[in-house]
């Protein structure tokens, strides 16, 4: 039964993929990656929405709080919940920034402002390798996902189906039918959690009996390092946030700055199904169940609580919540492949070329998936340490700063490269997330580059060769 | 300034800046929820209320051109 539902509505979001074309015709590679700048409110807060809550909120937020407690429920939910006021109001810059220059990625920003093809191509090409692990994220979560949920599958064959799902979706009629299954994504997880937390807190007699019981498992309490590595994550992560390649082109999608605004006031509000997923979680713990990993707990819970048909529904929420990033990455990486690193493809072929590209970011994907097993605490921590190092070079360039494009490029550089050697030398700070510390060597870099690198030459006026389609 | 007070400042300094405060709070509860996660859901609220006193106050009028 609970198969049935669960095929029925994965039908129903192949068939508002294929709706959502409709009136659209020929797509232009604007239409199909941005909308043609066409999406009001709603759409653009349930393709952001859709794109932000991940299936790292189903599978690792429950499994971090039911293995560690408050220590990881707070940063998680924290740094998500600051990222909107710094949406808000940097947002609408980026998406005048986008219409200024016609873009539709992120390096498109960079090249536009800061005439540098070397920057660009460094912010195109760490874009890329820093969404393997999103990606990666993705796969582990929803081979975990469903097998939490009882369907023991090979998980090759289940992240197999899932990427062709997601490109299946996009190929449609890319960012378009993102947004519109995005709506039926967003639905389906409320529903899931909201249930599935109410049940829980029913069961147990009220939400505080729930509590109490975790409380004697997992402590509420937080030493100094966990605290430093808190407040610090929450402050680094809701900087980048807005750092990653498809959240810029999020924006693009949106008709106007007003737009945008409107969207981020009603973001945080999303966020109240949380309550209601920390009770599913921990309800594991108040009702002794055997998991098999940390990251079971909500769908233990789920399994535990619900009748079988509704398990299909959470299972679909599960899933379309983990393909729908997927989709949100081949669409930033497509034309990232197409528009920045191989600039001279007429616009007639890039739309073609970007899918051959998502195909093979897929397979890179799907072979890290299965080859590399990590944690998912990690791979977030790992995308952003690399991504929001493009916050400095993308505040000069939203506040039409002109500093040396070449000082930008070694902030960027030499960010990403001292956090990927502090991750994997396991240097620590003290609790102190160290991206955070890379990310003051690379403001500092940036300071001292643009310095010495004067007297200025006559690169800012140098014209644009790629840059005469309108 | 005021709007990046209200929008950027009063969140950052609930969120972040009182969490030494509110992780000593251990052993309280709110309704049956440990202090630390009742804060945090508080500031889901608060927080979409700062940005709309942003809008209401400051940018609808600000921006009123644009869409």
């Amino acid at each position: 039964m609970s198969t049935l539902v669960f095929s029925l509505l994965i039908a129903f979001s192949l068939y508002l993929a294929i709706r959502s074309r409709r009136g659209h015709g020929q797509q232009s590679m604007h239409d199909f990656f941005v909308a043609s700048r066409q999406f009001g409110v709603a759409l653009v807060f349930f393709l952001t929405a859709g794109e932000i809550y991940s299936i790292g909120t189903m599978v690792g937020f429950p499994g971090g709080i039911y293995a560690k407690g408050p220590t990881y429920g707070v940063w998680f939910l924290g740094y998500i919940l600051l990222a909107y006021p710094i949406g808000y109001f940097i947002g609408p810059r980026i998406w005048e920034s986008g219409k200024l220059h016609n873009a539709i990625t992120q390096a498109d920003l960079f090249k536009g402002h800061f005439q540098s093809r070397t920057l660009e191509l460094i912010v195109a090409g760490s874009s890329i390798l820093f969404l393997i692990p999103w990606g990666e994220l993705q796969f582990t979560g929803l081979a975990a996902a469903l097998k939490g949920l009882g369907w023991h599958v090979q998980p090759v064959w289940l992240i197999v189906v899932c990427a062709a799902l997601a490109f299946t979706y996009i190929a449609i009629s890319g960012v378009r039918a993102s947004a519109w299954i995005a709506v039926l994504k967003d639905i389906l997880m409320l529903l899931a959690i909201v249930v599935t937390g109410v049940a829980a807190a029913w069961m147990a007699g009220g939400a505080h009996e729930v509590f109490q019981a975790a409380s004697h498992h997992v402590s509420n309490a937080m030493t100094a390092p966990q605290l430093r590595f808190s407040m610090s994550t929450m402050l680094f992560q809701s900087l980048g946030f807005y750092m990653m390649p498809f959240a810029a082109q999020g924006f693009f999608t949106a008709r106007g700055p007003n737009t945008i605004r409107r969207t981020q006031i009603a973001m945080p509000l999303y966020m109240l199904m949380y309550p209601f997923l920390v009770v599913a979680s921990y309800y594991a713990i108040s009702a002794n169940l055997k998991l098999a990993s940390p990251n079971d707990a909500f769908f233990a819970a789920a399994v535990h609580l619900l009748p079988d048909w509704l398990l299909g529904l959470v299972a679909a929420g599960a899933a379309l919540s983990g393909l729908l990033v997927l989709a949100g990455i081949c669409l930033a990486i497509g034309p990232i492949v197409t528009r920045n690193l191989l600039p001279n493809l007429p616009e007639s072929r890039q739309k073609r070329t970007a899918k051959f590209v998502i195909v093979a970011y897929l397979l890179v994907s799907i072979a890290t998936t299965l080859l590399t097993p990590n944690l998912m605490l990690s791979l977030i921590n790992t995308t952003y340490y690399g991504v929001t190092q493009f916050l400095p070079g993308m505040l000069i360039l939203l506040a039409r700063r002109r500093v040396r494009p070449g000082a930008v490029a070694a902030g960027i550089v030499c960010g990403q490269g001292l956090a990927i050697a502090c991750y994997a030398l396991h240097i620590g700070f003290g609790g102190i997330n160290l991206g955070l510390v890379c990310l003051g060597v690379n403001v500092l870099v940036v300071c001292v580059g643009h310095i010495l690198m004067r007297p200025f030459g006559r690169r800012y006026a140098m014209p644009d060769p790629v840059h005469h389609h309108s | 300034m005021l709007r990046f007070l209200i929008g950027i400042g009063l969140p950052f300094l609930g969120v972040i800046g009182a969490l030494p405060w509110v992780a000593a709070q251990q052993d309280r509860y709110v309704l049956g929820v440990p202090f630390i996660y009742a804060w945090i859901f508080g500031w889901f609220l608060l927080t979409s209320a700062c940005l709309f006193i942003c809008w209401h106050c400051f940018d609808r009028h600000r921006y009123a051109n644009e869409h």
